[in-house]
């Protein structure tokens, strides 16, 4: 079964693009454009991975996590951030983020931690 | 805290705030470059869809190198700005500049910044390009504080006899405390510091008016009723 990858962005560009490039590789990628419609799809289909900005306006990343991991605690969220300030760091582990990135990322490395956080889901679930 | 700290700080906040715009622009130029080299083998192999694709590529492109443009070519008339001193300086500029560095706050809070900009020429006024945007900037800042998020800001430049008034408004009153009070009268430094003042109006607590003299009119102080009348303008909504 293809890895389902949840990508959230305000920068509809960035989503689309990233979106196109994750489904050339085999992944089912889905896009949201702000952390209120992230929350809707994660509650209407599923996914093994979300893929998170932290900037974002309204609903931000850290907000948006926290409320992904109390209804949906077996979902990994890799968090994604421009300028990659230590404290977002912290409070994404704090608030369970399974790994943090900093834009721009290779799509490759991308991809790597995808599938590393999918298998680590896996092996909790098992 | 000094001028020159409150000076330092405002550049600061622009400079970051533009960086992470041009880092978003820059993070949709990767990926489309990523996405050209996903597309070209397809293109090379006769793939008409694939072609195609790089066609729209092309314009995609094309839109990021233009908004990373305007974010370059505001940011070096902001910078050279600091240099220019009081003089005098076109107040669409200092709409405009302000608008601009004040959008990606805006995003964040989900408001809309509308600008009206007369039709016709408008005089240069008195004073410093640099404080006076300073102020302005401070102005849509301390209404973002205040603002249900969602709405809208407006910020309006008008012509007067004796000078150019620009009107910041939104439909929810400035915040109440002292810590917006603090930055009002920072705000009101500023004017004061290039012989501009401002206005606020009990009728409309959600409304900030800057009178700024023109630099060859005939009066360039401004009678404390013909101010109260600038603060009363009709709404604009």
């Amino acid at each position: 079964m293809p890895l389902r990858v949840l990508f959230v962005d305000d920068e509809e560009d960035l989503v689309s693009t990233v979106v196109e490039r994750l489904e050339l590789r085999g992944i089912e990628a889905t896009g949201a454009v702000s952390g209120e419609q992230a929350l809707t799809l994660v509650e209407r289909q599923p996914f093994d991975v979300v893929l998170l900005d932290v900037r974002m306006p309204g609903l931000g990343g850290l907000e948006v996590i926290q409320r992904i991991k109390r209804t949906h605690p077996d979902l990994e969220v890799i968090l994604l951030s421009g300028h990659g300030a230590r404290e977002d760091v912290e409070t994404g582990r704090r608030f369970g983020a399974f790994e943090y990135l900093q834009k721009p990322v290779d799509l490759e490395d991308v991809i790597a931690t995808l599938h590393r956080a999918a298998a680590r889901r896996e092996h909790v679930h098992r | 805290m000094s001028t020159v700290n409150r000076e330092l700080r405002y550049f600061g906040r622009v400079l970051a705030g533009q960086c992470h715009e041009l880092a978003n622009a820059l993070n949709i130029a990767h990926e489309l470059c990523g996405l050209h080299e996903d597309t070209l083998p397809r293109a090379r192999e006769g793939d008409a869809r694939a072609v195609e694709k790089l066609g729209s590529l092309a314009q995609r492109f094309a839109a990021q190198i233009a908004r990373s443009n305007a974010i370059v070519r505001s940011l070096g008339h902001f910078a050279h700005s600091v240099d220019e001193g009081p003089l005098e300086c076109d107040p669409r500029e200092i709409v405009e500049r302000s608008v601009f560095f004040a959008a990606c706050q805006a995003r964040r809070r989900q408001t809309e910044l509308r600008t009206i900009l007369p039709e016709g020429v408008i005089g240069f006024v008195q004073g410093s390009q640099f404080q006076l945007q300073q102020a302005a900037h401070a102005g849509i800042e301390l209404l973002l504080e205040g603002v249900t998020e969602g709405r809208r800001i407006t910020i309006r430049l008008a012509p007067d006899p004796a000078g150019a008034v620009i009107t910041l408004e939104s439909a929810d009153p400035l915040p109440g405390n002292d810590v917006a009070a603090g930055r009002l009268a920072e705000i009101d430094a500023l004017l004061h510091a290039s012989g501009c003042e401002v206005r606020l109006t009990a009728s409309n607590p959600g409304r900030i008016v800057f009178f700024l003299p023109y630099s060859h009119g005939d009066s360039t102080v401004l009678e404390p009723h013909t101010l109260a009348a600038l603060a009363e303008v009709p709404d604009v909504d």
